[in-house]
C-alpha cells in the first residue's frame, strides 16, 4: 500500500533537506565539499605527489627512512633494568606512534601512518610508513607488522589502551595476526612519576616541562583526521607534511623520554642530604644538568614505586631519598619493603618516623602488628591501638577492625596477666 | 475467584456495561519426550528441576533449530518459551565447545530477567556454558572476560548497535563461532524500531560472514496476525513456524467493559481511571491478585494513588493489601523489589504501564484490568496474559476509554476475538534509516555495490560519498570520517538524553528516577506536580542545561497537565495531488512544540482549578508530513464557506482528531508516532490546512504512506464519527466537548454533522451520501 518513490529521488530529497542532526565541528567547516565526489581517486595513481623522500613500496604504501644520531646518554641505561621489562634493553625496543582517521576507536578508525624508531649500532633509525588510500591497507599492515616482529618491546605513549588495540584490530580485519610483543607505555610511567606534580601528562606537556623542548608549529593531533581526508580528495602531500612531522616528533620524544626515565634513578641523590639543603619545592635543576626533571618528593616517590615494580635494585635507595624528602607514600613503601625483607629494625625506624610525620593510623597499625606478632609486646601494641581509637579519626567502615584488634589484644593481655607462666 | 466472578455476573450495574463476556475453556498440556540426543548433563539438570518431558512446541522448536532451520515460535505468555530455544542452544554449545550464541531482548530489564531464568536452567554453573549479560550496565572490568569467555551473550539491540558491532575486532572469537541468534519478543520490532532492527541484523550478518560464521535464527513472538511474515522480514530469510502451543492453560474470562454514559447527549462516559480503580479495588478486597495496565505513566500513578487512598480509609487496622505502581523512570533496584514482591505474594496488586507487558517474571496473577485499549490487539492479549496460572481461572477486563479506537473495539468484539488481529510491519528501505545503518555498516567493514547483505545500494553509497563520509576507491566504499556513526543513530527515540529526577525534600538529595527530555518538558516543568510511587512531588526547578530536575514533597490537592502548542513551518513541498477535487501536499516540515501553559486539575474530581505559565525553550523537529489544503473553490472549502473562523477551527480540529485516531490502524503504528495540527488560516498556503506528520525527526515514512492512502483513512474517520452514538460530538469522535458548545452553526447543524460533511467532501464517491 505504500508508495515507493525511486530511492534516488528520495535520496535527492534528503540531500536537499538533510535531517537536522548534530555534526562534528571540523577544521574545514568553511570549505565547500568537493564538487565531484571522489575525483581523481579511482584510477591507479602515480603518487609522485608524495615528496621525493618517500619510497614507494607497493601501490599504496610508502616509506621514509631517516638516520639520526644516537639519542641521550645511553651509558647509564645498563645500570638497572628500569624502564625496560625484565630481560630487555634499549636495543630490544621499537618506539612507535600511529596517526589515525578518528579518535573514538572502533572498526572504522583507520591507521594511515606509523612512525617507528629503533637503535641500530651507532645511530637511531626512524622509519615512517604511510598508507595513501584504503585499498592498500593489507600490504601496509604487513609492512608494519614486519617491523614489530623483529623487536621484543613496543614503546609508546598511550599505546597500551589505544594504538596497540587499533593495530591488532586492523590486522585482524585484514586476516593477519599482529605480532604480539610487550607494550611499554610511557604514559603509565609518566603518570606515576609526574602525575602529581604536572597538571597534565600529555606528551606535549611532558615535552615542555620535562624534556625542556617546545615544538614550533606543531599540528594539534585532533586535526590529523581532517588533513588525511583532505589529502584523499586533493592528493596533495603538502597537506600531510605537518602530520608526518608531528608523527616523527612524537616518536623522537618517546626516545628522549625513555632515556630520561632510564637516567632518572641514577640522578636521584642518595639518602637525606642534598635535596634537603636545596629546599625541594617544585622542580629542581640538578647540579651540572641543564634539564629540569621535576624531581620533587612526590616524583621521587612515584619513581621509587615504579622501580620496585620493575625489580630495579635502585628502588630502596630512591625510596629512602623520597622518604627523607617528606613523602609519606615512599615511607609506607619503604617500611613495607623492609618488613618483607625481614629488616624489622629498619622498618620500625621508618614507621616511627612516619608517626612523627603525622601518618598516625598507618604507622601505628604497622607498629602494633610488629609489637604483637614479632616482639610479643602486647601492652605496647594495645597502647598504640587505643591511641588511634580514641585520638584519631577513623573511617567508620574500618572502625570495626580496629575494635576487633583491640579486643583481641585485651584478651591476650588478660590471659597473660592471669596466667603468666603460659606466655611464651 | 469463582465467587468474584459470580458476584460480577449477578451485579446488574456491572453487567449492563459489559459488551462481551467471552469464556475461553481450560486446555490440557500436550507433552512429548526429551529428544534422544539430549546431553545427559542437560537431562539431569532438567530432571533435578522436576521436568521430565517437554511441551510439544518446545520439542518441535528443538528439532527445527537442531536441524539448522530458522525457527519462529508463537506462544502466549508463560508457556516455557525460554526453554524452547535454550534447550537446543545449550545442547549445541555442549557439543561444540567453541560455539557461541547471542540472545537479544528489546530491553535491558528483560535481558536481566532472562539471565536469571537461564541461570536456573544451567544450574547456576553446573553446565559448562558461561552466560553473561553484556549491556550498558556491564562494568568495564567485566567486559573483556564477557567477550572472550561468554558462550551465551545476552544483550539488547542498542548495545549490539553502538557497542558490539562497531568494535567487532574485539569480538573475533565470538563472531567466528556464533551458532545461534535468538530474538525474543520479535513482535516488538515493527514500525520504526523494526525497520532499524532489520538493518541492524543486516550489519550483524555481514560481520558474521566476514568471520566465517552462519548463525541460525530463532524468533519468539507473541500472537499477532503475521508472526512468521514479520519474523521473516526481520531476519530476511525463510523460517519454520512453530505455533502449536503445548502448554496447559486454565480457564480464562475476557470481559469487554464500556463505562456508563454520564452525558448521553455528548457521549461522555465515566473515566477509565475511576472505573478501573473501582474494578481493581473490588477484586483486591475479594482477595484476587490484580494487575492494572494504564496507558501513561501519569495514569499509572493516579490509579495506584486512588487505590491506596481508598484502601487506607477502609483498612486502618490490620487488613493489609499492598498495591504498588510500576513504570519506566523508576530505578532498576526499585523495580526488582516490586517484581520480587509480586512473585512472593507480599504485593497483592500492581498498577503498571506496558513496562510489565513483556515477559518479566512476576509470577501468576488472577485478574488483569486494562485501563484503556493499549493500542494494539497483540498488546491487549499480552497484557491480558499476565493474569493466569496453570490450573486456575483467570480474568481480564478491558475498560474502554472514550477514544475512538477503544470505542471501536467494544463496539466490534469480533475484531478483538477474531483469528487475525493486526499485523506487524517494517520498512527497512526507508532511506533515512537505511542511510544511517549504511554509515554504521561502512564504519564496520568497507561496502561494495554488490554487498551480500545490503542489496541495491549503489545510489545510497554514492549519496553517502557525496556527503563525504564514505570514500570510493578500487570498487569499495570506505568509512572516511572521524566520527563514530552509531553514536549519532538511536534505534528508538530522537533524544538519547535523560533528565535525572532528584528528590530534595528536607535536605535530601536522592535520585528517584529519570525521564527523556521531551517528556520532561511536558511533565517536569517548574511548578508541575509529579507523581512518583503515589507520592505527590512538586517540581522546584527543571535544569535542562545539566539535565536535572529537583523536586520536593508537596501537599497539593491538584495535579498538573501541560498544554502543548504546535507551530508548523513548511520547508519544502515535494508533491501535490488531487483527491476528489481537493488538494493535498507532501513535503518537509519544521514542527516547533512549545509548552507555555499548564492546567491545574483537582485530584478526584479532575476539575480545572487554574492555570500556570511554563518557561522552557521550544522543541524543534524537522520531519515529513502531509497537508490537506482547503483551497478556495474546492469541495472542502465549500463545506466551510458559510461559517466563521471559530467554527471552521472546530470542524478542522474535529476532523484532525478523528484522522489521528484512525490513521494508526492503517499505518500500523501508534497514535504518538503521528502528529496533527490544524490551521484555520495557514501562513504558508493562505487557506485552512490540516497537517499530519511523522512524530519522529527526519520522518519515518508514515505520513508518506498516509499521503498515498488518504482516502481510506478519511473514509474510516468518517465511518467512526457517523457510528458514534453521541448527539452532537463527543470525545470519542470529534474531540473535547466543551469547545463544541461555543460553536454557532446555521440551521441547528452540529459541529459533528459539519465534520462529517467536511470529511465526505474529500471522498469522490461519497459526497452525495452525506445527509
Amino acid at each position: 500500500m505504500k508508495r515507493r518513490t525511486a530511492l534516488k529521488q528520495r535520496l535527492e530529497h534528503i540531500r536537499r533537506h538533510p535531517p537536522s542532526r548534530k555534526h562534528f565541528p571540523n577544521e574545514d567547516a568553511g570549505l565547500t565539499p568537493p564538487e565531484k565526489p571522489g575525483k581523481g581517486a579511482r584510477d591507479s595513481e602515480d603518487l609522485s605527489v608524495i615528496s621525493s623522500q618517500w619510497q614507494r613500496l607497493t601501490e599504496y604504501t610508502y616509506r621514509r627512512i631517516e638516520k639520526l644520531p644516537y639519542p641521550g646518554d645511553f651509558g647509564q641505561w645498563n645500570e638497572g633494568s628500569f624502564p625496560f621489562p625484565e630481560g630487555t634493553g634499549p636495543e630490544d625496543c621499537i618506539f612507535y606512534d600511529t596517526e589515525t582517521t578518528g579518535l573514538s576507536g572502533g572498526a572504522g578508525t583507520l591507521v594511515f601512518l606509523v612512525g617507528a624508531a629503533w637503535i641500530e649500532k651507532d645511530h637511531l633509525r626512524l622509519e615512517q610508513y604511510f598508507l595513501s588510500d584504503f585499498p592498500g591497507e593489507g600490504e601496509f599492515m604487513e609492512a608494519v607488522a614486519g617491523l614489530f616482529s623483529q623487536k621484543k618491546v613496543a614503546v609508546s605513549y598511550n599505546g597500551k589502551s589505544y594504538d596497540s588495540h587499533l593495530l591488532r584490530g586492523r590486522a585482524l580485519m585484514q586476516g593477519m595476526v599482529f605480532p604480539l610483543i610487550q607494550e611499554l607505555d610511557l604514559l603509565y610511567l609518566s603518570r606515576r612519576v609526574w602525575g602529581k606534580t604536572l597538571d597534565s601528562c600529555s606528551l606535549k606537556n611532558i615535552e615542555e616541562k620535562v624534556l625542556d623542548m617546545v615544538r614550533g608549529d606543531d599540528l594539534p593531533g585532533s586535526l590529523v583526521p581532517e588533513r588525511y581526508f583532505r589529502f584523499l580528495e586533493e592528493r596533495d602531500s603538502e597537506l600531510l607534511e605537518p602530520v608526518f612531522r608531528h608523527n616523527r616528533d612524537d616518536v623522537l620524544s618517546l626516545v628522549s623520554l625513555t632515556s630520561v626515565l632510564a637516567e632518572l634513578p641514577g640522578r636521584v641523590p642518595s639518602g637525606a642530604d642534598p635535596l634537603q639543603q636545596e629546599g625541594i619545592k617544585g622542580r629542581v635543576v640538578l647540579k651540572g644538568d641543564k634539564v629540569p626533571y621535576g624531581m620533587d618528593p612526590k616524583a621521587i616517590a612515584g619513581l621509587a614505586a615504579l622501580l620496585g615494580r620493575f625489580k630495579d635494585p635502585r628502588s630502596a635507595a630512591v625510596l629512602e631519598t623520597a622518604f627523607h624528602a617528606g613523602s609519606v607514600e615512599a615511607g609506607r613503601a619503604l617500611g613495607r619493603m623492609h618488613r618483607i625483607d625481614r629488616r624489622y629494625e629498619s622498618a620500625e625506624a621508618v614507621w616511627r618516623r612516619l608517626e612523627k610525620m603525622g601518618d598516625y593510623l598507618h604507622a601505628r597499625l604497622e607498629l602494633a602488628k610488629y609489637y604483637e606478632h614479632r616482639l610479643k609486646d602486647i601492652g605496647r601494641a594495645l597502647e598504640l591501638v587505643e591511641a588511634c581509637l580514641y585520638g584519631c579519626e577513623i573511617d567508620p567502615k574500618k572502625r570495626p577492625s580496629w575494635i576487633y584488634r583491640r579486643n583481641r589484644l585485651q584478651r591476650k593481655l588478660k590471659s597473660k596477666i592471669g596466667n603468666p607462666e603460659s606466655g611464651s | 475467584m469463582k465467587q468474584f466472578l459470580e458476584e460480577l455476573r449477578r451485579d446488574n450495574r456491572f453487567m449492563e456495561n459489559v459488551t462481551r463476556w467471552q469464556t475461553i475453556p481450560a486446555r490440557d498440556g500436550s507433552f512429548l519426550d526429551f529428544p534422544e540426543d539430549l546431553h545427559s548433563d542437560l537431562q539431569s539438570a532438567l530432571e533435578s528441576r522436576g521436568i521430565r518431558s517437554l511441551y510439544s512446541h518446545q520439542r518441535k522448536a528443538y528439532d527445527s533449530l537442531r536441524a539448522g532451520e530458522n525457527t519462529v515460535v508463537v506462544t502466549p505468555t508463560a508457556s516455557g518459551k525460554t526453554l524452547s530455544y535454550s534447550l537446543p542452544v545449550l545442547q549445541t554449545l555442549l557439543e561444540d565447545r567453541d560455539g557461541r550464541a547471542l540472545y537479544l531482548f528489546p530491553t535491558k530489564a528483560l535481558a536481566q530477567d532472562q539471565q536469571a531464568a537461564l541461570g536456573d536452567i544451567v544450574l547456576d554453573g553446573l553446565l559448562p556454558v558461561k552466560i553473561v549479560t553484556y549491556d550498558g550496565d556491564t562494568p568495564g572490568s567485566l567486559r573483556i572476560s564477557a567477550r572472550d569467555t561468554g558462550r551465551i551473550i545476552i544483550s539488547n539491540p542498542d548495545m549490539l548497535h553502538a557497542g558490539i558491532l562497531p568494535n567487532h575486532p574485539k569480538w573475533i572469537r565470538f563472531f567466528s563461532n556464533l551458532r545461534f541468534i535468538v530474538i525474543d519478543e520479535v513482535h516488538i520490532y515493527r514500525g520504526v524500531f523494526g525497520s532499524h532492527m532489520v538493518n541492524l541484523l543486516r550489519r550483524l550478518k555481514r560481520i558474521c560472514r566476514f568471520y566465517g560464521s552462519d548463525p541460525v535464527f530463532f524468533c519468539a513472538s507473541a500472537t499477532i496476525g503475521n508472526p512468521l511474515e514479520l519474523a521473516c522480514s526481520i531476519i530476511e530469510d525463510e523460517a519454520r513456524l512453530v505455533d502449536c502451543n503445548g502448554a496447559p492453560a486454565g480457564e480464562r474470562h475476557v470481559i469487554l467493559y464500556n463505562p456508563p454514559l454520564v452525558d448521553r447527549n455528548q457521549g461522555i462516559r465515566k473515566g477509565i481511571t475511576n472505573e478501573s480503580k473501582d474494578i481493581a479495588l473490588r477484586a483486591l478486597r475479594a482477595g484476587v491478585k490484580t494487575i492494572v495496565f494504564a496507558r501513561s505513566r501519569m495514569r499509572t500513578e493516579l490509579i495506584a494513588g486512588y487505590i491506596n487512598t481508598s484502601l487506607k480509609n477502609r483498612y486502618n487496622q490490620n487488613e493489609h493489601i499492598r498495591v504498588e505502581s510500576y513504570r519506566g523512570g523508576y530505578l532498576p533496584s526499585q523495580r526488582r523489589i516490586i517484581e520480587q514482591g509480586l512473585r512472593e505474594g507480599s504485593i497483592h496488586g500492581v498498577v503498571s504501564t506496558n513496562a510489565l507487558e513483556l515477559g518479566i517474571d512476576i509470577g501468576g496473577l488472577d485478574l488483569s484490568v486494562l485501563a484503556g485499549f493499549p493500542g494494539s490487539i497483540a498488546s491487549a492479549w499480552q497484557q491480558a496474559g499476565r493474569a493466569g496460572r496453570t490450573g486456575s481461572v483467570s480474568v481480564s477486563i478491558l475498560v474502554a476509554s472514550s477514544m475512538p479506537v477503544d470505542q471501536y473495539m467494544v463496539e466490534n468484539p469480533e475484531y478483538f476475538f477474531g483469528q487475525n488481529p493486526e499485523s506487524g510491519w517494517v520498512d527497512p528501505e526507508n532511506p533515512y534509516i537505511l542511510l544511517d545503518h549504511l554509515k554504521c555498516a561502512g564504519f564496520e567493514l568497507p561496502l561494495t555495490e554488490t554487498d551480500e547483505v545490503f542489496e541495491d545500494i549503489r545510489e545510497a553509497l554514492e549519496e553517502l560519498e557525496g556527503e563525504g563520509v564514505l570514500r570510493y576507491s578500487r570498487g569499495k566504499w570506505y568509512w572516511a570520517d572521524r566520527s563514530y556513526p552509531a553514536e549519532q543513530v538511536s534505534l528508538r527515540t530522537s533524544s538519547p538524553e535523560n533528565v535525572v529526577i532528584v528528590d530534595t525534600t528536607e535536605g535530601k538529595n536522592d535520585v528517584i528516577g529519570e525521564m527523556d527530555v521531551p517528556s520532561a518538558k511536558e511533565l517536569l516543568f517548574d511548578g508541575a506536580v509529579y507523581l512518583h510511587q503515589g507520592r505527590r512531588l512538586q517540581v522546584e526547578k527543571l535544569d535542562l542545561e545539566n539535565n536535572r530536575c529537583f523536586v520536593t514533597a508537596g501537599d497539593t490537592n491538584y495535579y498538573t497537565d501541560s498544554l502543548v502548542k504546535r507551530d508548523i513551518k513548511v520547508l519544502s513541498e515535494d508533491e501535490r495531488r488531487q483527491s476528489a477535487g481537493n488538494e493535498l501536499v507532501f513535503g518537509d516540515l519544521l514542527v516547533r512544540s512549545d509548552v507555555a501553559k499548564y492546567k491545574k486539575l483537582r485530584f478526584g474530581t479532575n476539575e480545572n482549578v487554574g492555570y500556570g505559565d511554563i518557561f522552557l525553550p521550544e522543541e524543534q523537529m524537522h520531519t515529513r508530513g502531509l497537508g490537506l489544503l482547503v483551497s478556495a473553490g474546492s469541495p472542502a472549502a465549500a463545506v466551510l464557506a458559510d461559517v466563521d473562523a471559530v467554527t471552521a477551527g472546530l470542524v478542522l480540529s474535529g476532523a484532525g482528531n478523528l484522522i489521528r485516531q484512525v490513521a494508526p490502524v492503517f499505518l500500523l503504528c501508534v497514535a504518538r508516532d503521528l502528529g496533527i495540527a490544524e490551521r484555520v488560516r495557514d501562513p504558508h498556503y493562505g487557506v485552512p490546512v490540516i497537517y499530519l506528520f511523522d512524530n519522529h525527526p527526519g520522518g519515518v515514512g508514515l505520513s508518506e504512506g498516509a499521503f498515498e492512502d488518504i482516502a481510506r483513512i478519511l473514509r474510516a474517520a468518517g465511518d467512526r464519527v457517523k457510528a458514534c452514538g453521541c448527539s452532537g460530538g463527543c470525545p470519542s469522535c470529534i474531540g473535547p466537548v466543551e469547545r463544541v458548545e461555543n460553536a454557532e452553526l446555521p440551521q441547528a447543524e452540529s459541529i459533528k454533522e459539519r465534520t462529517i460533511r467536511f470529511l465526505d467532501s474529500w471522498l469522490a464517491d461519497e459526497k452525495t451520501d452525506s445527509s
